[in-house]
């Protein structure tokens, strides 16, 4: 029961951080109005209450699975282990999030607040505990991941608000990082599985693999509807065909389900098993 | 910038921190599964990583749990449970630790204690 608690609301915390970074980050990457970009300020500020809550749950639960005992040993097993150093990362950028905005503070500053973000997550879990190198290859993976979530937020939001041109201007600047961001994506997740998972006795799969397997079919969902978005809605929306711009709009939305159930089958993932079991 | 400069230099020191793997219970002693004349004055767990252990109860023939006390050692994978006073019977200990990569390990031990010899 404590278990699956921890599942959701780690998922929780992976929509709320991956959405709150990648926002920030497709801001700075991406042409957006200026309407658009106070609109990103306030939802990432929104974000950030979802984070606050997640990040607490995440706390609770997981002390309750250690024993529930809130004396002295078992926080202080918590917040001196690599969970207290993620969550002062979280909390540390958040903070730095509230408090700039366009209007205060230089794109550094929102980047590097969106970045510890991302580094969170990385820091902490099974990439991290094998060495700084992959948990780096953890945070440039989480963050292009994170990246990709963002823009597709903005996608959807030009598909529905803009103008025909200004929505091509978006898709294209979009199709051309993507493909640099999507390619660093899926080669820095296969460096994750290959080192972090062994192998050695494929093709009996371990529960941790079994689960990844399942991930990974769904991540290949995404791709092939991001392949879809790029090779048949793109080209028409580039010609000016305005119904390509709905299409493209549904076929987001079913892109942020599937990686809804990507994050879902993550945590599971990470809650449930270890590479190490 | 120097927000920026702070930010980029709490980055580099999170990366400074050392990470372990999932721990798991390499010994203890006395071994899990030995059966005693009476109960040990102590419990050693050896971890195969360093942990943070944070609860060990133990269940008696009463099924009644009760929590244990332990001690951290110099080395960070070695713990002592001092005076675990098991019944007479079956003791179950199950001990819960923090791993290095923010995992929750868990496990059990058995210890039986045979009853004193009846004196004639």
């Amino acid at each position: 029961m404590l278990d699956a608690v921890a599942t959701i609301v780690r998922a929780l915390l992976y929509v709320g951080l991956l959405s709150c970074a990648g926002l920030v980050f497709a801001q700075f990457t991406l042409p957006c109005s200026a309407e658009l970009k106070k609109g990103i300020v306030r939802v990432t500020q929104r974000l950030t209450i979802v984070i606050v809550g997640a990040a607490a749950a995440s706390t609770f639960v997981l002390i309750l699975r250690l024993g529930g005992q809130f004396d002295a040993t078992t926080l202080s097993a918590v917040f001196s282990s690599s969970v207290g150093a993620a969550l002062f990362m979280q909390f540390s950028g958040i903070a730095l999030l509230v408090t700039s905005t366009d209007e205060t503070a230089g794109r550094g500053i929102r980047i590097a607040s969106a970045a510890l973000l991302t580094l969170s997550l990385g820091f902490n879990g099974h990439a991290a505990a094998e060495g700084p190198f992959e948990g780096m290859i953890a945070f440039v993976h989480l963050s292009a991941a994170a990246w990709w979530i963002g823009s597709l937020y903005l996608l959807r939001y030009a598909c529905a608000h803009y103008r025909i041109e200004e929505t091509a201007t978006l898709v294209k600047r979009f199709g051309v990082l993507a493909m640099r961001v999507v390619g660093a994506l899926i080669v820095t997740g296969a460096a994750l599985i290959f080192s972090l998972v062994e192998f050695s006795e494929f093709p009996a799969l371990t529960p941790y693999e079994r689960n990844l397997a399942i991930k990974l079919l769904f991540v290949a969902a995404v791709l092939g509807l991001a392949s879809y978005n790029k090779f048949r809605l793109t080209p028409k929306l580039l010609g000016g065909d305005a119904q390509a711009a709905s299409s493209l709009r549904r076929i987001i939305d079913l892109e942020l389900i599937v990686i809804g159930i990507v994050l879902i089958a993550t945590a599971v993932l990470t809650t449930y098993t270890s590479p190490h079991d | 910038m120097n927000y920026f400069h702070t930010v980029v230099a709490t980055l580099l020191l999170a990366f400074t921190a050392s990470a372990f793997a999932h721990v798991e219970m390499e010994s203890t002693t006395p071994k899990s599964g030995s059966t005693l004349t009476q109960s040990p004055p102590a419990i050693e767990l050896h971890f195969d990583d360093p942990a943070k252990l944070t609860s060990v109860t133990v269940t008696g023939s009463d099924k009644i749990e009760r929590r244990l006390t332990f001690k951290a050692t110099d080395k960070e994978n070695i713990f002592n449970v001092t005076e675990p006073k098991l019944a007479v019977g079956r003791n179950v200990v199950k001990w819960k630790a923090l791993s290095r990569d923010g995992h929750v390990a868990g496990g059990s031990l058995v210890f039986v204690i045979k009853p004193a010899a009846k004196t004639k």
